[in-house]
């Protein structure tokens, strides 16, 4: 068991100001999160997990606290240093997609791969999840499961250390969204990515390195999974 | 980067539409700013190159008898370059059947003037000793004569047959008027012509003598050199000395050009400023319909400046389109002007250049407010977090407005489609900003462009109805008695005749100085009504004078105060006289006074310089050449040439007024069309949610076209106020001593400006239904970019 912490964070909070009233999204996080696991993180909707995931991510600003992305206090970070941050490290995968419609499923991954050196080859990342055939099609052409296999292949092609994943099967069909756990898990299976993984579902836990319960915006409860499922051996 | 380009061809054709409203909008603001300026810096150049290379006269004299000896000792005072002595007569000719008004003017013996010199459309000078003339070109046109054609001089009672020997133009007669008495010139009606100098001293009676001189001056002493001239000038009979600036066809070619420079500079500013506007609007909406696109961008790591530029490049493409389109269009349409300008303007030499680096300018300007309207769109989409930008929710968030409460029972009344509408626009306030500014910039600038035309209406109805009520005016080739006026009366279809005194005189007050014309009329005429500013009617007072109130207004005189007239004519003592009354004018401004109290005032004599006639329209024809007759008629202009004066005078302006009031439709409709296109584009998700619903297309399209003709009926108020603003505030550049413009908008602009702007919100939805027909519900609500 290694200890060597990817993210370290302290004290994380945040807090949407809507005038009359303060929403308090996070409140006052600590957690750290090693190299290499596949976390999933539980909770109910509105318990902050999109929240911390976006801070983490570099998509959004805690309002108190420090994020320390090995070592470096991102909470201290400008906004170009948030952008190189996004663009060297992580991996987004969000519940709707979000592939750029006007461009296909290959160009979609070009998009990602063309702005970092170390890219990997499109191809092989699309041949991963299975779309080596239909990389000219576009979007409004796929099924809501193929779109979700282009979005992560987009993500993971920036060859990133950390991937972020808002939900991935949310809109999916149990198969469908057992597909895409595949991936994701194959994916961590032949790297040393770090992965974080948001969801609803309890049992998806299983397949996890380490489990985050998040309710009203404090981690609940975090354990290890000593023997992480395979997906395929999940059911719900 | 090969992605994104590839991906911004994507968004530039699914954006196609809207990116050609954008570049239609830009186009025309592009091409009314290089046609107008274009055309405007050609007519001023070709203007200065034909002063200088035709060597217009600086300054000229008038003078009884100017000698040989005198004209040579001028030519020698310091400060001049050149002075050139030439007979310069009034006379009319026969050609064929009809008699024209005609400046005769003679040429040096045996050589081409030197100052003023002539520019030869075809053959050549008069042969010594052969009764040649030249004839201007404007009447040659006019009347289709041909080298050798031959015409009838009348003058000192003799008539002569003169042969054409070649047509010719000068810079003194880029405007070709008289001047002497009226500025009216309608085609055909007065010319020019040039006989040798020894054959006009003969007919004119001046053995070796001379009635003017032209002067070239050294500019840097010319003030003192003038008072010189008119000093040498005083045994000879001194008349009048006229500056180039206050040379009759120069100062109206100034007021022209000046106009023209105030209408080539305000109307594309308006233009373009409403385009550059709307364009970022345009824009920062596209940018804002992108946000999902854009936050993946940032969550990707995109830099901040690939993202900007690629808006840059999505808003650039439809600049350089626009611009490029404009600056072609509005190279040839100032061209075009150019010619056009050339009915208005005699410049021979006119020099019709296309002006690269003006076309650069403009392209580059052009391009210039596209980048930064796309810029700053884009800035304000990117400084949202990612995360933020991410979201589905957008800033509709905020609650809604209580109408309920604010309006009561009212609000029940309301049906309910109406209610979804008017919540609707109250929920979207940007997007309603965006529709009620387009509606509105399109009502202001079919307004300015309308406003002219009214203004010219109203000025001829107030000149030519109200204030002058004579039909027919004849001016005398020199002052006659009152009595030998009295057979005029007398001619067929005359109702009544009265005598005019009229006088150029140079007025003082406290140091400062204009030129006016002073009119002698009788107490009880019946030929001019004066009014003051409250409309009530003025009669001529028996001594003192009644003022244009505009010029008594711009040189601070008031009611009571006593000024100083100076006449051009230097046989004349100065006077002084007291003011009585203001007079409101809006052209032909005259000074009134009673005509037997200006004859006792300055020369003790009782005579008229002209009549003033009423007549029935049929017989305006036959009075005037009857009028011709007379030995001591020397031109003749009735009411209709008069408004048709005045109509060819602000011709130029009605054919400008027309192309801007077509630009203006035409980028009107663009932002109006755009507008109505982003509406739908926005709210994809929303119709697709309606039809989901089961709201029939219908429906739908019955509650787009309400919202957007609410907004446009809102909209339509403050179009209709910064439009008369704007009007007014145009109106006061075209406003010089020649037109005192109060600024009308009719009731007729007033509609179509309305009815058009109506028609624009409703064609704009019908064109844009096909793209509520063809929302896919799927894949709208698939892709969450809505
Ligand atoms: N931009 C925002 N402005 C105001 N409140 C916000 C904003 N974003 C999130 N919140 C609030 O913060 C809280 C946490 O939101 P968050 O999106 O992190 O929840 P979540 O755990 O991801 O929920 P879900 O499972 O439904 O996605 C919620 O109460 C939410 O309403
Ligand atoms: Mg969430």
């Amino acid at each position: 068991m290694s200890h060597d912490a990817i993210f370290d964070i302290k004290g994380v909070t945040k807090v949407y100001d809507m005038g009359e009233v303060q929403v308090h999204a996070l409140q006052g996080i600590d957690l750290s999160i090693e190299r290499g696991d596949l976390v999933v993180v539980l909770g109910a909707s509105g318990s902050g997990k999109s929240t911390l995931l976006n801070i983490m991510g570099g998509m959004d600003l805690a309002t108190q606290g420090e994020i320390f992305y090995q070592g470096e206090d991102i909470s201290t970070y400008s906004e170009a240093e948030l952008t190189e941050f996004r663009r060297q490290e992580v991996g987004f995968v969000f519940q709707f997609y979000n592939l750029m419609p006007a461009l296909t499923v290959r160009e979609n991954v070009e998009l990602a791969s063309e702005i970092k050196p170390d890219a990997l080859d499109v191809m092989d990342v699309l041949r991963q999840v299975g779309l080596d055939e239909r990389t000219n099609h576009f979007p409004s052409q796929l099924s809501g499961g193929e779109q979700q296999r282009v979005a992560i292949a987009r993500a993971i092609a920036k060859n990133p250390e950390v991937l972020l994943c808002d939900e991935p099967t949310g809109a999916l069909d149990f198969a469908t969204g057992l597909k895409i756990l595949e991936v994701i898990k194959r994916i961590h299976e032949t790297s040393d990515r770090t992965i974080l993984l948001i969801t609803h579902n309890k049992d998806i836990a299983h397949m996890a390195d380490r489990v985050i319960r998040m309710r009203s915006g404090k981690i609940l409860e975090s354990y290890r999974n000593e023997h992480p499922k395979d997906p395929s051996e999940i059911s719900w | 980067m090969k992605t994104l380009n590839r991906m911004l061809l994507r968004d530039v054709r699914e954006h196609k539409a809207q990116l050609i409203a954008v570049s239609v909008v830009l186009m025309f603001g592009v091409f009314s700013f290089l046609a107008t300026y274009i055309s405007y810096v050609n007519i001023n150049k070709s203007a200065e190159f034909y002063y200088d290379e035709y060597r217009f006269l600086d300054y000229y004299a008038l003078a009884n008898h100017i000698d040989d000896s005198t004209a040579r000792t001028l030519a020698k005072e310091d400060g001049v370059i050149a002075a050139e002595p030439r007979i310069s007569e009034e006379a009319r000719i026969d050609i064929g059947e009809t008699r024209v008004s005609v400046k005769v003017n003679s040429l040096p013996a045996g050589r081409e003037p030197y100052v003023n010199q002539l520019y030869y459309f075809e053959g050549k000078a008069p042969q010594v000793g052969k009764n040649q003339c030249l004839v201007s070109s404007t009447l040659q046109e006019f009347y289709q004569m041909e080298i050798g054609d031959e015409i009838e001089l009348i003058a000192e009672g003799k008539v002569t047959t003169l042969q054409i020997a070649g047509t010719a133009a000068s810079p003194e007669y880029i405007y070709e008027v008289s001047g002497a008495s009226s500025l009216y010139s309608v085609p055909g009606d007065y010319g020019v012509i040039y006989l040798n100098e020894d054959f006009m001293q003969n007919l004119f009676g001046y053995p070796g003598a001379y009635n003017e001189v032209h002067f070239l001056l050294e500019p840097a002493v010319a003030e003192g050199t003038i008072e010189r001239i008119e000093e040498l000038l005083d045994t000879s009979g001194f008349v009048a000395g006229i500056e180039r600036k206050d040379q009759i066809s120069n100062s109206l070619l100034r007021s022209e050009i000046d106009q023209l420079e105030s209408m080539a500079v305000l109307f594309p500013l308006l233009f373009m400023s409403i385009s550059a506007f709307m364009l970022y609007i345009m824009m920062k909406r596209t940018i804002q319909n992108q946000r999902i696109t854009l936050g993946t961008m940032k969550a990707l790591g995109l830099y901040r400046k690939d993202i900007l530029l690629y808006y840059m490049k999505l808003g650039g493409i439809s600049g350089l389109i626009g611009s490029i389109f404009g600056a072609v269009l509005g190279t040839y349409g100032g061209m075009a002007l150019n010619e056009y300008y050339t009915l208005y303007f005699h410049i021979p030499v006119m020099i019709i250049d296309t002006k690269p680096l003006l076309i650069i300018m403009a392209i580059g300007g052009g391009m210039g407010v596209t980048l930064l309207g796309s810029y700053l769109a884009g800035r304000t989409a990117f400084a949202l977090r990612p995360a933020e930008a991410m979201r589905p929710a957008s800033p509709e968030a905020v609650t809604g407005y209580d109408y309920e409460e604010k309006l009561g029972r009212l609000w029940h009344k309301v049906p309910f489609g109406w209610k979804m509408v008017i919540r609707n626009i109250g929920r979207k306030k940007f997007r309603t900003a965006a529709t009620a500014l387009g509606v509105c910039f399109t009502v202001i600038m079919l307004l300015v462009s309308m406003f002219m035309g009214d203004t010219t209406d109203h000025l001829v109805q107030k000149n030519f109805h109200e204030y002058q009520q004579f039909d027919i005016k004849a001016n005398f080739i020199a002052p006659v008695s009152f009595q030998d006026i009295r057979p005029l009366a007398d001619i067929e279809g005359v109702r009544t005749i009265e005598p005019v005194l009229d006088m150029g005189v140079k007025l003082s007050f406290m140091g400062e100085e204009k030129d006016i014309l002073l009119s002698g009329v009788r107490p009880d005429t019946e030929m001019v009504t004066l009014r003051d500013e409250k409309g009530r009617i003025l009669t001529i007072p028996p001594s003192g004078v009644v003022m244009p109130a505009s010029y008594a207004e711009s040189m601070g005189i008031g009611l009571g105060d006593i000024i100083n007239l100076e006449p051009y004519d230097k046989r004349l003592e100065e006077e002084q006289v007291v003011v009585v009354a203001l007079a409101e004018q809006y052209m032909d401004f005259s000074t009134y006074a009673d005509i037997e109290y200006l004859g006792r005032l300055f020369d003790d004599s009782q005579h008229a310089t002209g009549i003033l006639i009423t007549a029935d329209k049929e017989h305006y024809m036959s009075i005037e050449d009857e009028l011709q007759d007379y030995p001591y008629v020397q031109s003749v202009n009735n009411r209709a040439e008069m408004v048709a004066w005045l109509e060819s005078m602000m011709g130029f302006v009605d054919v400008y007024m027309g192309v801007m009031l077509l630009i203006s439709g035409i980028i009107g409709f663009a932002i109006i069309f755009n507008s109505t296109l982003i509406n739908i584009a926005e709210r994809k998700r929303e119709l697709a949610s309606l039809r989901v619903l089961g709201y029939r297309i219908k429906e739908i399209k019955q509650m787009l076209g309400r919202e957007n003709m609410l907004v446009a009926v809102l909209a339509l108020v403050p179009g209709i106020y910064f439009g008369y603003r704007i009007s007014i505030l145009f109106g006061e550049t075209f406003t010089n001593d020649m037109y005192n413009l109060v600024i009308i908008i009719s009731l007729q602009s007033y509609l179509i400006t309305i009815v058009s702007t109506l028609f624009f919100v409703w064609f704009a939805g019908v064109a844009v239904r096909s793209r509520i027909h063809n929302l896919d519900m799927v894949e709208v609500l698939k892709d969450r970019e809505g």
